[in-house]
Protein backbone atom coordinates (compact mmCIF):
# COMPACT_ATOMS: atom_id res chain seq x y z
CA UNK A 1 0.00 0.00 0.00
CA UNK A 2 1.30 3.22 -0.69
CA UNK A 3 2.05 5.94 1.95
CA UNK A 4 0.49 8.98 0.87
CA UNK A 5 2.90 10.73 3.42
CA UNK A 6 6.07 9.42 1.97
CA UNK A 7 4.71 9.86 -1.79
CA UNK A 8 4.15 13.36 -0.85
CA UNK A 9 7.50 13.94 1.04
CA UNK A 10 9.24 12.52 -1.93
CA UNK A 11 7.60 14.75 -4.68
CA UNK A 12 8.35 17.44 -1.91
CA UNK A 13 12.16 16.76 -1.97
CA UNK A 14 12.83 16.41 -5.51
CA UNK A 15 11.43 20.10 -6.43
CA UNK A 16 13.36 21.14 -3.52
CA UNK A 17 16.78 20.06 -4.38
CA UNK A 18 15.72 21.33 -8.11
CA UNK A 19 14.74 24.68 -6.91
CA UNK A 20 18.38 24.46 -4.51
CA UNK A 21 20.96 23.89 -7.33
CA UNK A 22 18.79 26.43 -9.40
CA UNK A 23 19.05 29.39 -7.09
CA UNK A 24 22.63 28.06 -6.01
CA UNK A 25 23.68 28.63 -9.71
CA UNK A 26 21.78 32.34 -9.71
CA UNK A 27 24.35 33.14 -6.80
CA UNK A 28 26.88 31.65 -8.51
CA UNK A 29 26.61 33.61 -11.71
CA UNK A 30 26.10 36.77 -9.03
CA UNK A 31 29.21 36.28 -7.44
CA UNK A 32 30.99 35.49 -10.76
CA UNK A 33 30.06 38.29 -12.31
CA UNK A 34 31.09 40.77 -9.72
CA UNK A 35 34.65 38.84 -10.28
CA UNK A 36 34.86 39.21 -14.05
CA UNK A 37 33.19 42.64 -14.12
CA UNK A 38 36.47 44.05 -11.83
CA UNK A 39 38.44 42.17 -14.01
CA UNK A 40 36.82 42.78 -17.07
CA UNK A 41 37.47 46.68 -15.78
CA UNK A 42 40.67 46.60 -14.76
CA UNK A 43 41.99 45.09 -17.80
CA UNK A 44 39.83 47.73 -20.49
CA UNK A 45 41.56 50.50 -18.55
CA UNK A 46 45.08 49.45 -18.63
CA UNK A 47 44.20 49.01 -22.16
CA UNK A 48 43.20 52.56 -22.32
CA UNK A 49 45.77 53.99 -20.09
CA UNK A 50 48.60 52.28 -22.79
CA UNK A 51 47.27 53.43 -25.77
CA UNK A 52 47.06 57.10 -24.55
CA UNK A 53 50.88 56.53 -23.11
CA UNK A 54 51.45 54.98 -26.46
CA UNK A 55 50.30 58.56 -28.54
CA UNK A 56 52.23 60.71 -26.24
CA UNK A 57 55.30 59.02 -26.62
CA UNK A 58 54.25 59.33 -30.32
CA UNK A 59 53.92 63.15 -29.89
CA UNK A 60 57.31 63.03 -27.96
CA UNK A 61 59.24 61.35 -30.72
CA UNK A 62 57.54 63.55 -33.30
CA UNK A 63 59.06 67.15 -31.25
CA UNK A 64 62.19 65.89 -30.60
CA UNK A 65 62.90 64.60 -34.38
CA UNK A 66 61.99 67.67 -36.06
CA UNK A 67 63.25 70.17 -33.07
CA UNK A 68 66.49 68.17 -33.40
CA UNK A 69 66.34 68.32 -37.43
CA UNK A 70 65.64 72.29 -36.97
CA UNK A 71 68.80 72.64 -34.72
CA UNK A 72 70.88 70.32 -36.88
CA UNK A 73 69.90 72.37 -40.32
CA UNK A 74 70.76 75.64 -38.76
CA UNK A 75 74.87 75.19 -38.51
CA UNK A 76 75.01 72.94 -41.34
CA UNK A 77 73.65 75.48 -43.45
CA UNK A 78 75.55 78.59 -41.65
CA UNK A 79 78.97 75.82 -42.76
CA UNK A 80 77.98 75.47 -46.27
CA UNK A 81 77.52 79.14 -46.84
CA UNK A 82 80.65 80.04 -44.72
CA UNK A 83 82.94 77.46 -47.00
CA UNK A 84 81.10 78.88 -49.77
CA UNK A 85 82.74 82.34 -48.90
CA UNK A 86 85.83 80.69 -48.28
CA UNK A 87 85.68 78.76 -51.76
CA UNK A 88 84.84 82.23 -53.70
CA UNK A 89 87.92 83.79 -52.54
CA UNK A 90 90.52 80.71 -53.07
CA UNK A 91 88.51 81.09 -56.35
CA UNK A 92 89.85 85.10 -56.98
CA UNK A 93 93.27 84.26 -55.47
CA UNK A 94 93.78 81.75 -58.54
CA UNK A 95 92.24 83.96 -60.84
CA UNK A 96 94.19 86.97 -59.75
CA UNK A 97 97.26 84.60 -60.17
CA UNK A 98 96.72 83.87 -64.17
CA UNK A 99 95.83 87.31 -64.45
CA UNK A 100 98.85 89.85 -64.38
CA UNK A 101 96.80 92.88 -65.18
CA UNK A 102 94.46 92.52 -62.55
CA UNK A 103 96.05 89.97 -60.22
CA UNK A 104 97.53 92.11 -57.35
CA UNK A 105 94.30 94.04 -56.62
CA UNK A 106 92.26 90.78 -56.92
CA UNK A 107 94.55 88.99 -54.36
CA UNK A 108 94.06 91.85 -51.90
CA UNK A 109 90.47 91.70 -52.42
CA UNK A 110 90.57 88.00 -52.00
CA UNK A 111 92.44 88.00 -48.85
CA UNK A 112 89.27 89.92 -46.15
CA UNK A 113 86.60 86.98 -47.54
CA UNK A 114 89.20 84.25 -46.24
CA UNK A 115 89.57 85.85 -43.09
CA UNK A 116 85.86 86.49 -42.97
CA UNK A 117 84.82 82.71 -43.89
CA UNK A 118 87.52 81.22 -40.66
CA UNK A 119 85.28 83.63 -38.94
CA UNK A 120 82.47 82.52 -39.75
CA UNK A 121 82.55 78.77 -39.45
CA UNK A 122 83.13 79.47 -36.00
CA UNK A 123 79.87 81.61 -35.43
CA UNK A 124 78.14 78.73 -37.19
CA UNK A 125 79.97 75.66 -35.34
CA UNK A 126 78.23 78.42 -32.18
CA UNK A 127 75.18 78.52 -33.28
CA UNK A 128 74.14 74.39 -32.85
CA UNK A 129 75.42 74.31 -29.41
CA UNK A 130 73.19 72.66 -26.38
CA UNK A 131 71.39 74.45 -23.78
CA UNK A 132 73.50 74.76 -20.38
CA UNK A 133 72.03 72.51 -17.62
CA UNK A 134 70.29 75.12 -15.16
CA UNK A 135 69.94 77.72 -17.78
CA UNK A 136 67.15 80.40 -18.63
CA UNK A 137 65.35 77.59 -20.93
CA UNK A 138 62.46 75.60 -19.27
CA UNK A 139 63.33 72.29 -18.79
CA UNK A 140 60.97 70.36 -22.19
CA UNK A 141 62.66 73.36 -24.49
CA UNK A 142 66.49 72.39 -23.18
CA UNK A 143 65.23 68.46 -23.99
CA UNK A 144 63.81 68.86 -27.06
CA UNK A 145 67.45 70.98 -28.46
CA UNK A 146 69.32 67.90 -26.72
CA UNK A 147 67.35 65.08 -28.30
CA UNK A 148 69.79 62.69 -29.66
CA UNK A 149 68.79 59.71 -32.12
CA UNK A 150 69.65 57.29 -28.92
CA UNK A 151 66.82 59.29 -26.82
CA UNK A 152 64.77 59.06 -29.63
CA UNK A 153 65.13 55.43 -30.44
CA UNK A 154 64.58 54.86 -26.51
CA UNK A 155 61.26 56.75 -26.91
CA UNK A 156 60.27 54.99 -30.04
CA UNK A 157 61.09 51.71 -28.29
CA UNK A 158 58.65 52.83 -25.29
CA UNK A 159 56.26 52.92 -27.77
CA UNK A 160 55.93 49.91 -29.04
CA UNK A 161 56.13 48.35 -25.41
CA UNK A 162 53.04 50.53 -24.54
CA UNK A 163 51.24 49.47 -27.79
CA UNK A 164 52.44 45.75 -26.83
CA UNK A 165 50.73 46.14 -23.19
CA UNK A 166 47.44 47.65 -25.20
CA UNK A 167 47.30 44.46 -27.09
CA UNK A 168 47.50 42.23 -24.04
CA UNK A 169 45.22 44.11 -22.07
CA UNK A 170 42.55 44.31 -25.08
CA UNK A 171 42.83 40.79 -25.24
CA UNK A 172 41.90 40.25 -21.70
CA UNK A 173 39.05 42.67 -21.72
CA UNK A 174 38.07 40.67 -24.45
CA UNK A 175 38.04 37.77 -22.90
CA UNK A 176 36.47 39.61 -20.00
CA UNK A 177 33.54 40.51 -21.76
CA UNK A 178 33.39 36.73 -23.18
CA UNK A 179 32.69 35.55 -19.43
CA UNK A 180 29.94 38.28 -18.61
CA UNK A 181 27.84 37.53 -21.55
CA UNK A 182 27.97 33.67 -21.06
CA UNK A 183 27.11 34.46 -17.42
CA UNK A 184 24.28 36.54 -18.77
CA UNK A 185 23.17 33.44 -20.83
CA UNK A 186 23.71 31.72 -17.67
CA UNK A 187 21.43 33.53 -15.85
CA UNK A 188 18.95 33.61 -18.19
CA UNK A 189 18.87 29.89 -18.70
CA UNK A 190 18.49 29.75 -14.82
CA UNK A 191 15.95 31.56 -14.89
CA UNK A 192 14.56 29.71 -17.36
CA UNK A 193 14.41 26.86 -15.66
CA UNK A 194 13.30 27.85 -12.53
CA UNK A 195 9.79 28.74 -14.90
CA UNK A 196 10.08 25.58 -16.39
CA UNK A 197 10.27 23.78 -13.15
CA UNK A 198 11.66 20.31 -11.69
CA UNK A 199 10.58 18.51 -15.18
CA UNK A 200 13.11 17.36 -18.04
CA UNK A 201 12.99 20.70 -19.94
CA UNK A 202 13.63 22.40 -16.87
CA UNK A 203 16.81 20.12 -15.57
CA UNK A 204 18.28 20.60 -19.08
CA UNK A 205 17.88 24.17 -18.91
CA UNK A 206 19.41 24.32 -15.52
CA UNK A 207 22.34 21.58 -16.87
CA UNK A 208 23.28 24.21 -19.76
CA UNK A 209 23.29 27.17 -17.14
CA UNK A 210 25.90 25.16 -15.19
CA UNK A 211 28.14 24.38 -17.98
CA UNK A 212 27.91 28.02 -19.23
CA UNK A 213 28.75 29.23 -15.86
CA UNK A 214 31.85 26.67 -15.89
CA UNK A 215 32.85 28.02 -19.59
CA UNK A 216 31.90 31.58 -18.50
CA UNK A 217 34.50 31.18 -14.83
CA UNK A 218 37.31 29.56 -17.69
CA UNK A 219 37.09 32.40 -19.32
CA UNK A 220 37.15 34.69 -16.65
CA UNK A 221 40.55 32.43 -15.62
CA UNK A 222 42.08 32.86 -18.90
CA UNK A 223 41.27 37.46 -18.65
CA UNK A 224 43.89 37.38 -15.33
CA UNK A 225 46.38 34.65 -16.18
CA UNK B 1 0.26 23.60 10.09
CA UNK B 2 2.12 23.29 7.03
CA UNK B 3 5.97 24.78 6.83
CA UNK B 4 4.96 27.40 4.78
CA UNK B 5 2.87 28.77 7.16
CA UNK B 6 4.71 28.99 10.11
CA UNK B 7 5.08 32.94 11.22
CA UNK B 8 8.86 32.64 11.67
CA UNK B 9 8.80 31.06 8.26
CA UNK B 10 7.44 33.62 6.92
CA UNK B 11 9.06 37.06 8.60
CA UNK B 12 12.70 34.77 7.42
CA UNK B 13 11.46 35.01 3.68
CA UNK B 14 10.47 38.58 3.68
CA UNK B 15 14.13 39.10 5.48
CA UNK B 16 15.96 37.23 2.59
CA UNK B 17 13.71 39.16 0.09
CA UNK B 18 14.99 42.00 1.60
CA UNK B 19 18.86 41.44 2.06
CA UNK B 20 18.43 40.34 -2.02
CA UNK B 21 16.82 43.46 -2.87
CA UNK B 22 19.47 45.86 -0.82
CA UNK B 23 22.28 43.54 -1.71
CA UNK B 24 21.14 44.22 -5.71
CA UNK B 25 20.76 47.88 -4.36
CA UNK B 26 24.33 48.22 -3.04
CA UNK B 27 25.49 46.47 -6.57
CA UNK B 28 23.81 48.85 -8.82
CA UNK B 29 24.99 52.35 -6.89
CA UNK B 30 28.82 50.79 -6.77
CA UNK B 31 28.26 49.85 -10.07
CA UNK B 32 27.27 53.07 -11.48
CA UNK B 33 30.23 54.81 -9.35
CA UNK B 34 32.72 52.50 -10.85
CA UNK B 35 31.60 53.53 -13.83
CA UNK B 36 31.87 56.96 -14.20
CA UNK B 37 35.51 56.91 -12.28
CA UNK B 38 36.54 54.97 -15.11
CA UNK B 39 34.82 57.77 -17.27
CA UNK B 40 36.91 60.11 -15.37
CA UNK B 41 39.93 58.45 -15.52
CA UNK B 42 39.57 57.88 -19.66
CA UNK B 43 38.95 61.62 -19.74
CA UNK B 44 42.12 62.84 -17.81
CA UNK B 45 44.38 60.30 -19.84
CA UNK B 46 42.89 62.11 -23.18
CA UNK B 47 43.65 65.74 -21.66
CA UNK B 48 47.23 64.60 -20.62
CA UNK B 49 47.35 63.73 -24.63
CA UNK B 50 45.56 66.64 -25.91
CA UNK B 51 48.25 68.74 -23.37
CA UNK B 52 51.14 66.57 -24.63
CA UNK B 53 50.36 67.73 -28.18
CA UNK B 54 49.74 71.42 -27.15
CA UNK B 55 53.38 71.52 -25.20
CA UNK B 56 55.20 69.63 -28.46
CA UNK B 57 53.19 71.91 -31.02
CA UNK B 58 54.43 75.44 -29.49
CA UNK B 59 57.64 74.23 -28.46
CA UNK B 60 58.41 72.61 -32.20
CA UNK B 61 56.87 76.22 -33.51
CA UNK B 62 59.32 78.15 -30.96
CA UNK B 63 61.97 76.27 -31.94
CA UNK B 64 61.45 76.53 -36.14
CA UNK B 65 60.56 80.38 -35.32
CA UNK B 66 64.52 80.91 -33.41
CA UNK B 67 66.37 78.13 -35.33
CA UNK B 68 64.82 78.52 -38.89
CA UNK B 69 63.68 82.81 -39.45
CA UNK B 70 65.26 84.92 -36.95
CA UNK B 71 68.92 82.88 -37.24
CA UNK B 72 68.95 82.68 -40.66
CA UNK B 73 68.65 86.23 -41.29
CA UNK B 74 70.89 86.80 -38.06
CA UNK B 75 73.33 84.99 -39.61
CA UNK B 76 73.02 86.96 -43.02
CA UNK B 77 73.87 89.81 -40.67
CA UNK B 78 76.81 88.36 -39.30
CA UNK B 79 78.14 87.07 -42.85
CA UNK B 80 78.32 91.55 -43.67
CA UNK B 81 79.06 92.73 -40.63
CA UNK B 82 81.93 90.06 -40.49
CA UNK B 83 83.33 90.83 -44.01
CA UNK B 84 82.95 94.50 -43.38
CA UNK B 85 85.23 94.46 -40.64
CA UNK B 86 87.49 92.24 -42.52
CA UNK B 87 87.44 94.46 -45.12
CA UNK B 88 87.76 97.45 -43.52
CA UNK B 89 91.05 96.34 -41.48
CA UNK B 90 92.60 95.38 -44.78
CA UNK B 91 92.08 98.96 -46.34
CA UNK B 92 93.80 100.57 -43.06
CA UNK B 93 96.69 98.22 -43.99
CA UNK B 94 96.59 99.25 -47.47
CA UNK B 95 97.49 102.54 -49.66
CA UNK B 96 95.97 104.21 -52.62
CA UNK B 97 93.88 102.33 -55.13
CA UNK B 98 93.68 98.90 -53.24
CA UNK B 99 92.63 100.67 -49.77
CA UNK B 100 89.83 102.13 -52.22
CA UNK B 101 88.41 99.40 -53.56
CA UNK B 102 88.74 97.58 -50.12
CA UNK B 103 86.89 100.41 -48.23
CA UNK B 104 84.21 100.70 -50.93
CA UNK B 105 83.46 96.96 -50.45
CA UNK B 106 83.55 97.62 -47.17
CA UNK B 107 80.87 100.27 -47.34
CA UNK B 108 78.72 97.99 -49.58
CA UNK B 109 78.93 95.65 -46.81
CA UNK B 110 77.46 97.91 -43.95
CA UNK B 111 74.98 99.29 -46.48
CA UNK B 112 74.15 95.28 -46.15
CA UNK B 113 73.86 95.13 -42.42
CA UNK B 114 72.40 98.42 -42.07
CA UNK B 115 69.57 96.60 -44.48
CA UNK B 116 69.12 93.65 -42.54
CA UNK B 117 69.04 94.87 -39.17
CA UNK B 118 65.65 96.30 -38.87
CA UNK B 119 64.34 92.71 -39.42
CA UNK B 120 66.56 90.81 -37.10
CA UNK B 121 65.73 90.78 -34.08
CA UNK B 122 68.74 88.32 -32.77
CA UNK B 123 71.51 90.33 -34.09
CA UNK B 124 70.10 93.69 -33.40
CA UNK B 125 69.44 93.34 -29.46
CA UNK B 126 73.24 93.16 -27.66
CA UNK B 127 71.99 91.00 -25.17
CA UNK B 128 72.64 88.04 -27.45
CA UNK B 129 75.50 89.12 -28.98
CA UNK B 130 78.73 86.72 -28.54
CA UNK B 131 82.09 88.12 -28.78
CA UNK B 132 83.42 85.95 -31.72
CA UNK B 133 80.10 88.00 -33.84
CA UNK B 134 77.86 85.54 -33.24
CA UNK B 135 74.63 84.78 -31.53
CA UNK B 136 73.42 83.12 -28.09
CA UNK B 137 70.36 81.70 -29.62
CA UNK B 138 69.42 79.50 -26.79
CA UNK B 139 69.11 83.03 -24.74
CA UNK B 140 66.55 84.33 -27.48
CA UNK B 141 64.66 80.94 -27.41
CA UNK B 142 64.39 81.04 -23.72
CA UNK B 143 63.05 84.63 -24.02
CA UNK B 144 60.47 84.24 -27.01
CA UNK B 145 59.43 81.12 -24.91
CA UNK B 146 58.86 83.30 -21.70
CA UNK B 147 56.69 85.83 -23.74
CA UNK B 148 53.93 83.09 -23.47
CA UNK B 149 53.90 81.21 -19.71
CA UNK B 150 50.96 79.33 -20.87
CA UNK B 151 52.55 77.27 -23.39
CA UNK B 152 55.43 76.81 -20.73
CA UNK B 153 53.63 75.92 -18.33
CA UNK B 154 51.91 73.50 -20.11
CA UNK B 155 52.24 69.71 -18.26
CA UNK B 156 50.85 66.58 -19.43
CA UNK B 157 51.57 64.75 -15.59
CA UNK B 158 48.96 66.17 -13.29
CA UNK B 159 45.89 65.32 -15.64
CA UNK B 160 47.79 61.87 -16.52
CA UNK B 161 47.77 61.75 -12.48
CA UNK B 162 44.25 62.11 -11.70
CA UNK B 163 43.34 59.68 -14.48
CA UNK B 164 45.58 57.14 -12.87
CA UNK B 165 43.69 57.96 -9.49
CA UNK B 166 40.70 57.88 -10.73
CA UNK B 167 41.12 53.85 -12.72
CA UNK B 168 42.58 52.58 -9.60
CA UNK B 169 39.53 54.05 -7.25
CA UNK B 170 37.69 52.52 -10.13
CA UNK B 171 38.52 49.03 -9.67
CA UNK B 172 39.11 48.98 -6.15
CA UNK B 173 35.36 50.28 -5.53
CA UNK B 174 34.34 47.56 -8.40
CA UNK B 175 35.79 44.70 -6.43
CA UNK B 176 34.01 45.60 -3.16
CA UNK B 177 30.82 44.28 -5.18
CA UNK B 178 32.18 40.84 -4.91
CA UNK B 179 31.39 40.54 -1.31
CA UNK B 180 28.48 42.11 -2.24
CA UNK B 181 27.52 39.68 -4.81
CA UNK B 182 28.39 37.04 -2.15
CA UNK B 183 25.27 38.27 -0.23
CA UNK B 184 23.08 37.58 -3.27
CA UNK B 185 24.70 33.86 -3.20
CA UNK B 186 24.02 33.45 0.31
CA UNK B 187 20.19 35.09 -0.32
CA UNK B 188 19.90 32.45 -2.85
CA UNK B 189 21.11 29.63 -0.09
CA UNK B 190 18.72 31.19 2.22
CA UNK B 191 15.86 30.97 0.45
CA UNK B 192 16.91 27.21 -0.58
CA UNK B 193 18.11 25.99 2.46
CA UNK B 194 14.70 26.63 5.08
CA UNK B 195 16.82 25.03 7.99
CA UNK B 196 19.90 27.17 7.74
CA UNK B 197 18.10 30.29 7.04
CA UNK B 198 18.98 32.43 10.25
CA UNK B 199 22.38 31.53 10.02
CA UNK B 200 22.64 32.36 5.88
CA UNK B 201 21.00 35.61 7.14
CA UNK B 202 23.11 36.63 9.62
CA UNK B 203 25.69 35.67 7.00
CA UNK B 204 24.64 37.70 3.73
CA UNK B 205 23.93 40.28 6.21
CA UNK B 206 27.90 40.32 7.75
CA UNK B 207 28.97 39.95 4.02
CA UNK B 208 26.91 42.84 2.77
CA UNK B 209 28.18 45.06 5.34
CA UNK B 210 31.99 44.36 4.54
CA UNK B 211 30.76 44.91 1.19
CA UNK B 212 29.23 48.10 1.61
CA UNK B 213 31.75 49.42 4.45
CA UNK B 214 35.13 48.94 1.85
CA UNK B 215 32.78 50.96 -0.81
CA UNK B 216 32.56 53.83 2.08
CA UNK B 217 36.36 53.62 2.90
CA UNK B 218 37.43 53.57 -1.14
CA UNK B 219 34.90 55.95 -2.26
CA UNK B 220 36.69 58.37 0.84
CA UNK B 221 40.31 57.38 -0.36
CA UNK B 222 42.19 60.33 -1.88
Amino acid sequence: MIDIETVAGEEEEAPSRFRQATLGVVGLVAVLAAVLATVQLDASQRESRALAMASRLSVDVSAGTTASMIVATLPLESVQQALSLGVESTSRSIGALEDEALGPLEEIRAAPDAAASERLLAIAGELGEAPEPGGPLDAYAAGLLTARVDDLFALSEDQNAQITIAEAYGARSARGVLGLSLLALAGVLAGLASVMGAGRAGSASLAVAAVVTALAAAAGLSAVL
Amino acid sequence: MSVAARPGTERDGRAVALLLACAAAAAAIIATRAAFLSSDASGAWQEALRVEVKRGAAAVETIRHVYSSEARIAFAVARASVRQEEFSRAAGEQTGEAAEILAFEAAVQQRVVDALLPAAAIASDPRYARPSGGFDLVARLADVRAEQPDLVALDPEPPQQEGDDAATKAVLLLATVVPVALTLLIGSLAQAFARRRRALLVLGTTSLSIGATLAVLVELMS
